[in-house]
């Protein structure tokens, strides 16, 4: 390698050097610079994160929660600060007057505010706080709250914060929840009418935090309202309602109320004369009818103690909750008044079944007593006749006889009487009955007159039915005829016509007739026209009886003194 | 024994058994009540009992009912004698307990023949005496 070369090489390295040399001075100065700076910086970020402790919460609070109030206060419950929300709850403009929050304390929830504040100032926090405010227009809301406490930069509280939620709003709609929620259940039946009208009172009280409440129902009978349901001091150990009243419609409050239509808020009862003490004077009333299809059909009422305590959000609710029931309750009275219904008609069913079933027994021992002479006629006639053998004339012979037969019919008679009181409305037997036979052997146990002649028109039907009932149809028509024949020649006239789905069946006779004014009444029990042994006034109106049974007509023309006719039909 | 307040049948009773040559002897009692009292003495209990239904003082069924608690009485078959066909009384008395329903018939020869074959089928019968 030459000189010249190595001298190159020589400068070269000399220069790297001192270039070297000036980077690392500029090096060192930047870094010092630096390290200046650093310091500088983490100065201000002290300065700035204990700026930021003191604003953080508070402006967090503001900005996520601006929709809901948001109150600052001191340590002494001096409002220092009102969002809007909070302005347009309370209804404070606290740059123009001062608020301290005790005074927004309902009056019964002090004790449960006092102690959430020391919770507050123990734990530096509390949650879900829900308690009732006034508001300056002294309204009564129910808020949720919750608050934490502001710290200074050495962690010594000096405020308190706390985010406000009006729910009033909210309760009043689960309460209305509540309330369609039973009414629900009374649509299911687990409830009846008391106990929705009990879910309902209960849900009021708690609501109006009240300690009366009663919901009265209209008694349309009585025009009087009845208290069905009362919360509070109104109940009994056993749930029954104490010295229940019956309030005529139109007196006292509740009354006019039910006679209006039209709720009412009483701020004073004192000064009210229509108010009428219940179990205890109070001083606030409030009154809302409840009105289905225009009707008032109940009263949901509730009194205070405190004057002036209902309010019109109150009045606004009650109606809500009026409306809602009165739809339910109606048809829960309905309900009630069918079932009363029902167990009247029981019960009128089950004293029917008894005087029928008494009627029965009688029947039994009616026929018993007079069997019981025929029995005894029988067996003297035979015993006559047996310890006369021989010595009797044939006329005489028959004439036993004969008393022989009668007594026979006449046990068949009250056979056949007995028989049909107790089959009855309902036949159970169901038979062909030859109608021309039938009434040959009525022409057997009816006295027919000499000077009367029965006669049989056309040839009468087999009807299907209860041949006792038949025999009884046309044996009262009949004698009925014979009896009340003045006529010296009778004549009665049995005839049929046929019809398409019934017989037309007529019995004429040319006797006294009957008057038109009695047509309709001769067919009711017991209205004999002729005051005559034999009539006793049940006749016609068993023959009616067993027509409608038949499901036919029965009716008459008849011109006095020149006879009647008789005409009913039989369904085939 | 015959328990019937009507005299007639108290008389139809005897006559019967007179007509049909029957060697029974008859106890009479007008209702339950003296029934009861003839029953006490022991020493003369009745066969049979022919029982009417319709009868002062103590009825038919009342009788019935306390004779069927009475451990020696219950023994003796009873034949209910009636005009009554009421279906009530005749389950009635089959529920307490009795050996027979005879419907009192009309007529007089009708009633001999049903005491006739009533009083032949007893008297083959083996009865309990205590």
């Amino acid at each position: 390698m030459s000189q010249e070369e190595v001298d190159i090489l020589k400068r070269a390295l000399a220069r790297e050097k001192a270039s070297r040399k000036a980077a690392e001075a500029i090096l060192e100065a930047k870094s010092a610079e630096l390290f200046e700076v650093n310091q500088k910086l983490e100065i201000s970020h002290k300065e700035l994160s204990t700026l930021y402790d003191n604003t953080s919460s508070q402006l967090q609070g503001v900005f996520e929660n601006i929709v809901d109030a948001y109150v600052v206060m001191d340590l002494n419950g001096n409002v220092l600060k009102f969002n809007d929300a909070a302005t347009e709850l309370f209804g404070y403009d606290v740059d123009k007057e001062s608020v301290n929050v005790v005074s927004l304390i309902y009056k019964e929830d002090y004790d449960y505010a006092m102690t959430s504040f020391l919770e507050l100032q123990t734990k530096g926090f509390f949650k879900n706080y829900e308690a009732r405010v006034y508001t300056k227009a002294k309204e009564v809301k129910r808020v949720h709250i919750n608050a934490s406490l502001v710290l200074d930069k050495n962690g010594v509280p000096m405020a308190a914060q706390g985010i406000v939620r009006d729910i009033t709003l909210e309760r009043e709609q689960s309460l209305i929840i509540d309330m369609v929620n039973d009414v629900a259940k009374a649509l299911l039946g687990k409830m009846d009418i008391y106990e929705i009208a009990w879910e309902i009172t209960n849900n009021i009280a708690e609501y109006l935090d009240t300690k009366d409440c009663i919901i009265y129902l209209v008694d349309n009978e009585q025009n009087t309202l009845e208290q069905i349901a009362a919360y509070g001091t109104k109940l009994t150990s056993d749930k029954q309602i104490k010295d229940k009243i019956a309030l005529p419609i139109g007196d006292g409050i509740v009354g006019s109320v039910a006679k209006t239509g039209k709720a009412e808020i009483i701020g004073d009862t004192s000064k009210d004369n229509r108010y009428i003490v219940d179990d205890e004077i109070r001083f606030s009333e409030i009154s809302v009818p409840i009105i289905s299809d225009g009707k008032v059909i109940g009263v949901i009422d509730s009194e205070h103690h405190s004057k002036n305590y209902f309010t019109k959000e109150h009045l606004r609710t009650l109606k809500n909750i009026a409306s809602l029931v009165a739809m339910q309750l109606k048809s829960a009275i309905n309900l009630r008044e069918r079932e009363k219904v029902e167990l009247r008609n029981t019960a009128l069913l089950d004293a029917l079944g008894k005087s029928n079933n008494e009627l029965q027994e009688y029947a039994h021992i009616v026929s018993h007593d007079l069997k019981s002479p025929l029995r005894s006629i029988d067996a003297l006639v035979s015993w006559i006749k047996e310890d006369n053998k021989g010595k009797l004339d044939n006329v005489t012979i028959q004439n036993f006889e004969l008393i022989e037969t009668t007594l026979e019919k006449m046990e068949q008679l009250i056979s056949d009487i007995l028989l049909y009181s107790s089959i009855g409305s309902e036949s159970k037997d169901e038979n062909s009955v030859d109608l021309n036979a039938l009434i040959e052997e009525l022409m057997q146990i009816l006295y027919v007159p000499e000077n009367i002649s029965i006669n049989v028109l056309n040839n009468l039907p087999i009807v299907i039915g209860d041949k006792t009932k038949f025999q009884q149809l046309f044996q009262n028509l009949i004698s009925n005829a014979i009896k009340f024949n003045n006529k010296a020649q009778g004549l009665i006239e049995v005839d049929v016509i046929e019809q398409k789905s019934y017989y037309q069946f007529s019995i004429k006779d040319n006797g006294m007739g009957i008057d038109k004014k009695y047509h309709d009444k001769i067919f009711k029990i017991f209205h004999a026209l002729h005051d005559n042994k034999e009539s006793t006034g049940i006749g016609l109106s068993i023959v009616k009886k067993i027509v409608d049974l038949y499901k036919g007509e029965i009716w008459l023309k008849s011109e006095s003194n020149k006879g009647t006719t008789f005409f009913f039909t039989i369904k085939k | 024994m015959l328990i019937e307040d009507d005299m007639i049948e108290v008389m139809k009773l005897n006559r019967a058994i007179i007509s049909l040559k029957l060697n029974h002897e008859i106890i009479e009692a007008n209702n339950g009540e003296q029934a009861l009292k003839v029953l006490e003495q022991k020493e003369n209990l009745p066969d049979i009992i022919l029982l009417d239904l319709n009868m002062p003082k103590i009825n038919g069924i009342e009788f019935l009912k306390i004779l069927k608690v009475d451990d020696r009485l219950k023994y003796i078959p009873t034949i209910i004698l009636t005009t009554s066909n009421n279906q009530r009384d005749l389950l009635e008395c089959y529920k307490i307990g009795i050996a027979g329903y005879i419907l009192k018939p009309l007529k007089y020869e009708d009633y001999v023949s049903k005491i006739e074959k009533l009083l032949s089928y007893w008297s083959v019968n083996e009865l309990i005496k205590l």
